[in-house]
């Protein structure tokens, strides 16, 4: 009874150590890295790299498969030449990066699933976007000096992919200025700003002498030397369902047929 | 789809048998019905579980050891009780079976690794 009460007066103590401990500890906030429910990353997640960026598939039968995990050959969809998809990690393996990728579908009804698996890099390319455009400018950059700390929104301020893109990312009600890291002047002598960092990640332009404006100039990047798309054939056998419904069956043929044969040999030991 | 699935059943099955075989070589194993069995206890027992592994990995990308062990653990019982009733040269079947399981997991990952 004695160590009972020690035993419990110690623990006592060590959770009011750790309730002092944790209420005085300073908050970190950190932005929220979504890891995939996928098993061959959750084995080897020290060995991925975190990517989030948008690639095209571009196979060269005109489709990309899709694959269970880079060890495996089993597909789990292709997807045609041009779709755009998300890749959250990468994974090197003998001198091959696979993506880890998430394919939007859409159904009759407008609604939107996803075929998640691994693609090898070289079966698609990366979408040319903010940090691209960032990189192939960088030399022509230069430091935001506080251009559009004055400016009064009117009604909502829109973030485009890269300068020319026709291509709006996002739309904000009011923008705090110190997050545009470095201005870029078009050849239209248009100011563009970039944001890379503002409630999330963002990597993308602000358009800093017309934040507003819809109806910019588009002068879209076009990667040359596309495939075009070719729809994949597609078997009933390589639905989700059949094609192991059908293994099943023939493993348990061969498992009734190994069984009897079992007892036919060794039934007289 | 399906054609993938039955080369992974048939790769699986072969390495198994040839990895279990060569372990009942080194264990001392000498009679041939005793390899025959072996080989039969693989046939029965190893297509259902790598596929059973295989369609949870694909549909709910779901692996591991938390499928892997009861799996193997079923495999072994399987095993053991065919070795106990119908081997001669297996005098102790579940030590046998563990055994031969965990060299050819072993074996099996030794290759994934290097590959």
């Amino acid at each position: 009874m004695f160590m009972v009460r020690k035993i419990t007066r110690w623990i006592t103590w060590f959770m009011l150590c750790l309730f002092v401990f944790f209420s005085t500890s300073k908050i970190v906030k950190a932005d929220l890295i979504v890891e995939p429910e996928d098993a061959f990353y959750r084995s080897h997640r020290n060995s991925c790299t975190y990517v989030s960026r948008f690639y095209i598939a571009n196979g060269e039968k005109g489709y990309s498969t899709i694959y269970v995990n880079p060890e495996s050959k089993l597909s789990v969809y292709k997807v045609t030449n041009e779709t755009e998809f998300y890749v959250g990690f990468s994974y090197d393996k003998s001198g091959t990066t696979w993506l880890y990728c998430e394919v939007p579908i859409k159904a009759n009804d407008g609604s939107v699933t996803y075929k998640k698996g691994w693609i090898p890099d070289a079966d698609c390319y990366l979408k040319y976007d903010g940090i691209a455009f960032y990189n192939d400018h960088e030399s022509e950059l230069s430091n935001y000096q506080g251009e559009f700390k004055d400016y009064q929104v009117k009604n909502e301020i829109l973030v485009w992919l890269y300068p020319g893109s026709g291509e709006v990312v996002r739309r904000f009600k009011e923008l705090d200025a110190s997050h545009i890291s470095s201005v870029y002047t078009d050849e239209d002598g248009r100011d563009w700003g970039y944001l890379g960092y503002y409630f999330g990640k963002v990597n993308s332009w602000v358009c800093l002498s017309d934040p507003e404006k819809e109806d910019l100039p588009v002068k879209k990047i076009v990667k040359e030397d596309l495939i075009p798309p070719v729809e994949p054939e597609w078997s009933p056998m390589d639905g989700e369902y059949l094609p192991f419904l059908v293994a099943a069956v023939l493993v348990l043929v061969v498992i009734v047929g190994t069984f009897l044969l079992i007892h036919k040999i060794y039934k007289h030991k | 789809m399906f054609l993938e699935i039955i080369q992974l059943l048939l790769l699986s099955l072969i390495l198994t048998i040839l990895i279990e075989v060569l372990f009942a070589i080194c264990y001392g194993v000498r009679d041939k019905k005793d390899y025959l069995l072996i080989c039969l206890g693989n046939v029965l027992t190893n297509p259902p579980v790598v596929l059973i592994h295989t369609w949870l990995l694909v549909t709910f990308s779901f692996g591991g050891l938390l499928i892997k062990l009861p799996l193997e653990l079923l495999v072994i019982g399987i095993e053991a009780l065919l070795y106990r009733k119908y081997a001669k040269q297996v005098f102790h079947p579940v030590l046998f079976s563990i055994m031969a399981n965990v060299f050819s997991y072993f074996i099996g990952w030794v290759i994934n690794w290097f590959l």
